[in-house]
Order: structure tokens, then sequence, then C-alpha cells
């Protein structure tokens, strides 16, 4: 076999043995934007055989989708493939005229999207959208239309699909329309099947039976797949090769298995290294908390007393219970079902679950956002339900949350600085002056470059408005953080980063979290203690150490069985 | 029977207890009203005479009127009659109100239907046109004529078209008789051409807005490209994926329209002598005939409210998301 000519990839099994199906040649994609060109995409070279499985992997802004979008030529309107080719089968596609894409799009090319939320037409039932594909390339039409669509849905995992058929897209949860988007980009036996984060939406059991699915129908209909995931544990558990990119470019390419064992790119290590599912702790172990540690760095504030002496408790929720009434619905919904929960000072406290599991209304109950329907919240020994004036602006002062999407949790005309000053503005503290001050403070706690006080959200990274979100929570010198998946859309290296920066905050000023998250790899990174939740009610709750080692209750275990690159870990 | 239950869902007996006390809020505020208006209908029928009238006389009048009870005895009185399908009796013309609503609705309604088909006919294309290339010369040349019809008052657009058409064409079909759609279809088309067209172009341009708006933000919607993934050719595309969720705002906008043209497009009809609703309140409210004003007000808000129920089913019929209970 020959050098690939990337240069980065290895000898041999990074080109397949076979003619690919795709091949993807030194292909440029340059977007036209009111700051000039951009290329996104800088001479990316991609081979998939028959039958094989290819990850592309990357961060945000690695052009990993527009490869995809440009592959089905279907680049936004001021995006434009500005050399290469891609090579489907014996077609050049970057060549071909758009009636001769139309042939070749849902026929030869499947696409899978990455929202399920938002890619099916919302006023046309899911079966009427796969007979569409049908239709449209003159394969099937009517009865027979409807029971290949039918058994497609079935193949994709959707039981009673007969019936389903009919239905509309709100009907299905995010899970099931993902399975009805992959049943229609598979619908007329493509070859090829691009698939651009079909998971990344969807809690994560649901990710692994639908990527089981997808691979199952995928090879049962002999499509090969390109997997499009920011994930590189999920990628090198589920592709026969990956591909590495970072901005725009191919830095790494190689089989699964040896790209994993022995990175040979800078970037491939870091990625490796932060991946949620390998990356090692950053706080220390509770039982060891009270033993000096080597740099003395995990021992929380008023634990370096002796013995295992746990700190005075600051957030206390006892039998919490929040019931909302839900139209159409005599029963109320129980979204918070009698839930103990306890966060030490000094502490942080992780409560775990999946879309519906009442660990968002946990949060809205600790920062009293609502009120308990039943059962109590305490903060600092008072109940917060009582707080009335003076006292509740106190309490607003020491619990501050930091939220999931700090895009849509900025004001997008506020500059950063006016951002960070407003609770201090809010609560009266200092004047304009002295306040400027404690801005500088804050933007260094955070390490953001004081250069960028006056810039406004949309000019900031994903990862930078995350610290100003981080900053301005911290304005008011709070006692008690609460995080509601405050990492969770950033990625992996920016996470890693923000990771550190709050486990740093928390040994300087003694702040305890309440994190609230999906991902119970990141919270092994950062917990002292784990509260699993599902259906409103905690199910186990325990040190992080021994919630992995020995879970107790099934659903845990599934949690953790879910998390793509536990063979990645074990290594 | 269950589709029909589906697509009635849930909220139909809170819609129409909502209904009752929209209908009774409206009447009462019409009552007031029409008592806070200086004068009575003893001033509007006789005028300064009614100043040189004997307190015995007027107290006959007041008797003979109903209008010498107490305010509340008056409405629930009058409140009565409705309920028992009594609307009152217009006093100046003997007529009762029910027999004038008889006649005047279905102008009204024809009119309404006959305008909005016009709105639809130019806005919805129009507004697929403006949107077919943004920014450009086609979308602004639309969207400018579109303002203008919006601009210009519809008294003047009726006017001025009335006019040329009588004066230089010779051609006025509202100068004769009206005939209604039963009596003399043909006449009676001509006859509502001109004012269905003149509301129908200030319905176009808030429509063709709508559309515009609409279909631009569905183009951009994810499914739409998912489709054109699965190899959509474009007129299906725009047809099956972006018009018809397209149209789900263009409803709500077009039910709105519809049931203002409901309540009597005054001045067209006014205008192009059309016996409509509208007319029968500008008439009612001339004369201080509070029967005939407070009745065809409860008319028109009974049309409100159906017209608002009949939104909804078609919105339940666009738009699958809501026909859940």
């Amino acid at each position: 076999m020959t050098t690939s000519p990337t240069g980065a990839g290895r000898p041999d099994g990074d080109r397949p043995r076979t003619t690919p199906v795709l091949s993807v040649r030194d292909l440029r994609v340059t977007f036209t934007t009111s700051h000039g060109d951009v290329e996104a995409v800088r001479g990316v070279d991609l081979d998939l055989a028959a039958g094989e499985t290819v990850a592309v992997v990357g961060e945000s802004g690695s052009g990993k989708s527009t490869v995809a979008a440009a592959v089905a030529r279907l680049l936004a309107d001021n995006g434009r493939i500005s050399g290469g080719t891609v090579t489907l089968g014996d077609l050049d596609l970057t060549a071909a005229d758009e009636r001769t894409m139309r042939g070749v799009r849902g026929r030869r090319l499947g696409m899978v999207p990455q929202d399920p939320m938002t890619n099916l037409n919302p006023v046309m039932p899911v079966g009427a959208q796969i007979v569409e594909a049908l239709e449209v390339h003159g394969l099937a039409t009517g009865r027979q239309a409807r029971e290949r669509a039918v058994a497609l849905l079935e193949g994709a995992g959707i039981e009673d699909a007969a019936t389903r058929f009919d239905q509309y897209p709100h009907e299905f949860s995010g899970g099931m329309r993902q399975r009805v988007l992959i049943a229609m980009a598979l619908a007329c036996r493509p070859g090829v099947l691009v698939a651009d984060e079909p998971t990344s939406a969807l809690d994560v059991t649901v990710q692994r039976l639908v990527l089981d699915q997808m691979a199952e129908l995928a090879s049962g209909l002999g499509a090969a797949v390109v997997l499009i995931t920011h994930d590189l544990a999920l990628a090198a558990e589920r592709a026969d090769r990956v591909v590495v990119m970072y901005r725009g470019e191919v830095v790494e390419s190689g089989p699964s298995r040896d790209l994993v064992a022995d990175p040979r790119h800078e970037y491939t290590r870091r990625l490796l290294a932060a991946a949620p599912g390998v990356a090692r702790r950053k706080v220390t172990d509770v039982a060891t908390a009270g033993r000096p540690t080597e740099d003395g760095a995990g021992g929380p504030v008023g634990a370096g007393a002796a013995g295992p002496v746990a700190p005075e408790p600051l957030l206390e929720l006892t039998g919490a219970t929040k019931r909302y009434r839900i139209r159409g619905r005599r029963e109320p919904f129980t979204a918070v079902d009698e839930v103990d929960l306890t966060v030490p000072a000094g502490r942080t406290v992780a409560v775990v679950g999946e879309s519906g599991s009442g660990k968002s209304t946990t949060a809205r109950l600790a920062l009293r956002l609502e009120d308990a329907d039943a059962g109590t919240v305490r903060f600092g020994g008072q109940d917060v339900s009582r707080l009335r004036g003076k006292a509740l602006l106190a309490f607003r002062r020491s619990v501050q949350p930091v939220f999931q999407n700090p895009y849509a949790s900025l004001d997008p005309r506020y500059t950063v600085e006016e951002a960070v000053a407003e609770p201090l503005v809010v609560h009266q503290v200092g004047d304009a002056a002295h306040r400027r001050g404690l801005v500088s403070g804050l933007l260094e706690k955070v390490a953001l470059p004081t250069a960028l006080r006056d810039r406004r959200p949309h000019e900031l990274s994903g990862g930078q408005r995350q610290r100003v979100a981080i900053a301005r929570a911290l304005a008011l010198e709070p006692r008690l953080v609460v995080l509601d998946e405050a990492v969770s859309a950033l990625d992996v290296l920016v996470q890693e980063q923000i990771l550190d920066l709050m486990v740093g905050l928390q040994r300087d000023l003694g702040l305890s979290y309440l994190f609230i998250t999906h991902d119970l790899a990141v919270v092994r990174l950062v917990a002292h203690e784990v509260y699993v939740m599902q259906r409103g009610r905690v199910v186990e709750r325990g040190e992080p150490e021994r919630i992995f080692a020995a879970p107790q209750v099934d659903y845990t275990r599934e949690l953790i069985a879910a998390i793509p690159g536990q063979g990645l870990a074990a290594r | 029977m269950t589709a029909l239950r589906t697509l009635l869902g849930h909220p139909v007996p809170r819609r129409l207890g909502e209904a009752v006390v929209t209908l009774l809020g409206v009447s009462v505020l019409t009552f007031v009203v029409l008592r806070v208006v200086p004068g009575d209908q003893i001033t509007a029928q006789y005028g300064i005479a009614a100043g040189e009238l004997s307190p015995d006389q007027i107290a006959d009048l007041e008797a003979y009127y109903g209008i010498d009870q107490p305010l509340p005895v008056q409405f629930l009185s009058w409140l009565g009659g409705v309920l028992t399908g009594n609307l009152g009796v217009s006093a100046n013309s003997g007529v009762s109100v029910a027999e004038l609503t008889a006649q005047a609705l279905p102008n009204t309604i024809e009119l309404a239907v006959l305008s909005i088909l016009v709105g639809l006919a130019l806005g919805v294309p129009g507004g697929m046109l403006a949107a077919s290339r943004p920014g450009r010369a086609r979308d602004n040349a639309t969207q400018a004529g579109s303002l203008l019809a919006l601009s210009v008052p519809s008294f003047l657009l009726a006017t001025a078209v009335a006019t040329f058409l009588a004066n230089r064409l010779g051609w006025y079909p509202n100068g004769e008789g009206y005939r209604t759609l039963l009596e003399d279809p043909w006449l009676n088309l001509q006859q509502m051409l001109l004012p269905a067209l003149v509301l129908g172009i200030s319905i176009a341009s808030p429509v063709l807005q709508t559309t515009r708006t609409a279909i631009l933000g569905v183009r951009a919607e994810d499914y739409v490209r998912t489709a054109q993934a699965k190899g959509v050719p474009a007129r299906r595309l725009q047809v099956r994926h972006v018009l018809r969720n397209a149209l789900i705002p263009v409803v709500t906008m077009t039910g709105l329209q519809f049931g203002f043209l409901l309540s009597g497009a005054l001045v067209a009809e006014q205008i192009f002598a059309i016996p409509g609703i509208g007319r029968q309140v500008l008439l009612g409210l001339g004369q201080q005939e509070y029967a005939l004003v407070q009745s065809t007000t409860l008319v028109i808000a009974v049309m409100f409210v159906l017209v608002n129920l009949l939104t909804d089913l078609v919105y339940r019929l666009v738009d699958p998301r809501v026909r859940v209970a």
C-alpha cells in the first residue's frame, strides 16, 4: 500500500483494500462572509469502502459537518466547493448538475441529520415522509411503498410500525424520531450513508440503542457509513477507521484501534486525554479528602482538620416534591418525588439523570426559582421558601446559577463587562469605578483576557461565553453555584478547561457546587458525591468511585454501560 | 366519529364557556356606551323639537320606548328578549331586528368571503413571489406594492375606483338598487366585484407579508434541507414542505381579517350601497335606536366568536401538533 496523501496516516490500514464507494480527494470548501472568504475545509481526503464505517472526528468548527454537506452538495448559500473532487462510485459529484444530484441524494447517498427534533416535517405523517423518498426516486408507490416503509420503520426499531406510520413527528420521542430519520435515509438502499452527529441530541442510553440499530440496518442494506461525531471515544468504538479533523484539515487517520492505542498527532492525544470516559479524576475523593494530599489540592475548605468528618451541610433538600399540572391530564405530573439531597460546604455534588429525570427541576428548587409542593429546601439552615425581602436577597446573592447554553443565557446586547457587572449593580455593590475593578478581578479569575471586556456574546467562542457566565455567577461571592448542564454543550478540550477552572475556583474560594448533568463520565471527574435520578426519584447515591465500581441499581448500570469508549478507559 | 373528536379536541366545552362570557361582556359594554352617549331615542327622533315636548309627553315617549325603567331592568329585559329569540324592533321602521339582520347578514357574509378570496388570491402568490428571491428587485417591488396597498385608505380607493368606472366607462352596477345573490346572481356579482376588490386589496397586503416571512422562515428549517437530502425535487419541496408549513400563520391571519370583515365593512358597504350589517349598525347609531344597535352588535359578536372557532378548526386541520387534547 502506498502512503496516505495526508501524510499523517499509517502505511497500511487507513486505505480500504477494495475500490472505495466514496472517495474524497483534496476537498476544499470556501464560505463567503462579510469578512471575506473563509476556507472552512482545506484539502480533506477520505475513502470509504463498501460495508465499511469511517468516523470523522473533530470539535465544532473543525469542518466535519461541512464535509458532509459538501459531499451531498447541500452547502449553505454562501458556501462553495473551491477545489478537489468527491467521487461516488464512478460519478464526480463536484461536477454533477443539480438534476443528477437530485437523483443521487437519497438514492445513492443517504443523510442522517443531527437534531431529530427539527429534521422531520411537522405537518406530514412520518410514514409519508419515508414513502416520499421512495416515490421521488420512482422505486415504489401506493401500497407497495407503504409496506416497504413499514418494514423500514420496524428495521430501525420502531414497534407497531403499521400504526405509527400515520402518526405525526410530535407524537414521537427524540430517539424514535431519529429512528424514523435513519429509516428515511436508508429507504432507497443507498450505498453510502452519511450520519452527521446522529445521536448527539439524545440521552446516552438511547444513543447507544439508536447507533446499534443504525449500524444493523445499514449493514443489512449494504450501506457503508460515514459517521461524523465530536466524540472520539464513540468514533473509535463504532468505526473501522477514524479520521481526525482540526481547523478544516485532516490531522490524523487510521484504523480505530491503532489510532487510539498510539495517537501520532498532538491534537489527537489531547482529544483522547480530555475525553471524559478516559480522562483522569480532577478532584480528590471524599474518603481521602481529610488526609493531606501531595499538594493539598484536594482538601476542600474545612476538611483539612482530622478525619473524614463531613463538613456542615450548606444546601439540604428533605423530601422535596414538585408537581406540575399538565393540560388535558387530570393527574399532575410529579417531576421531583421526595428527593433528599445534601450539598456540604466546599464540595461538589452531582445529580445525574436523563431527560425527564427531574434533575433540572431539582436545580430550580435549589435556586428557589420554584417552591417545593412538599418537603423542605434549606440553605445554611434556613427554609428558603420562608425567605422574604432582605433575607431573600441575601439568599439570591449566596446561590448563583450557570446554565447550559451560555449563548442563550447571556443578553446579546450586553458586553462582557456589563454582563459580569449586572449582578453587582442589582445588589448595589460599590460605585461604577469600584465595580470596574471587581469585574477585572473576576475576568482574571476565570482566565479571560481583559481585552475581551467590551466584546458582546456573539464575538466570543463557546468556552469564552461559559467563562463569562461563570464570572457573572461569581460576582456576588456566592457560597453555592448551581451548574445546570454547564459544560454539556462544550467541546471536550474546552470542557476540560472549564472543569479545571471549576475545580480550581472551588479550591481557592471554598465554593460548593450542585452539578446537574446527563453525563456520568464528566461526573466521575469532578464530583465528591453523585445522586442518580430517574423519573423524579433518587435511585442511587454515593461516591463516584463506588458508583462506577459497584453500581447498586440496574439504571445506574445502564447509564455506565452507555458511556462510549468503555474499552478505551479499561485499556 | 373519533376523527371528528380528535379534530374538535378537548377544549370545545371550555371554548363555549369562554364564548358566552365574551358575548355577555360585549352586550354590557354596548349597553353602557349607548347610554353614556348624550341624547336618546327621543332627541334622535325629534331633534331640536324634542326641547318643546312637555314633561308628560316625554314621560309617555319614554314609556313607549321602554327607557323609563331603571337601567338594569332595561338591560335584563333586552337580554331576556334575546334569550327567547326576540331581538327587538327597529322603532323607526317598525321592522323587527331579526328580520333586518336576516336581510343584511347574507350580504355581509358574501362580501367577506369574496374579499378574503381576493385577498388570498393576491397575497399568497405575492408572498411566494417576494420570498422566491429575498432582497432582490422582485421582492422589493412586491413589498413596495403591498405597502402602497396598505397605505391607501379603502374609502379613497373605493371612491376613486367607483368614480372612474362610472364616469369613464359608464359602468356602475351599484347605481341600480341592490340585488341579492338569489334575486339576480349576475348583477349581484357585478355589484360585489368592486367592493370585494377594494377590501381584498387591503387584506392582500398583510397576507402577503405573512406569507413571505413564513416562507423564508420555513425555508431555513432543518426539515427542508433533510427533504432536499432525500432527493425531493424543487417544486414538490416548495409545495409539500415549505408552503404547507408556511400556511399555518397565514390561516391565523386570515381568520382575524375574516372576523373584522364580518363585523361589517362599514366604509365599503356605505360607498357601494350594499345593505349589509355594517350599514345596519350605522343606521341604528344615527337614530339612537337602542334595540337595533344592541342586538346587531350582539350578532356581530356572535359572528366573531364563530369565525374564531372556525379558524381554530382550520388551524387544527393544517397543524397536527395542536390536535392533541
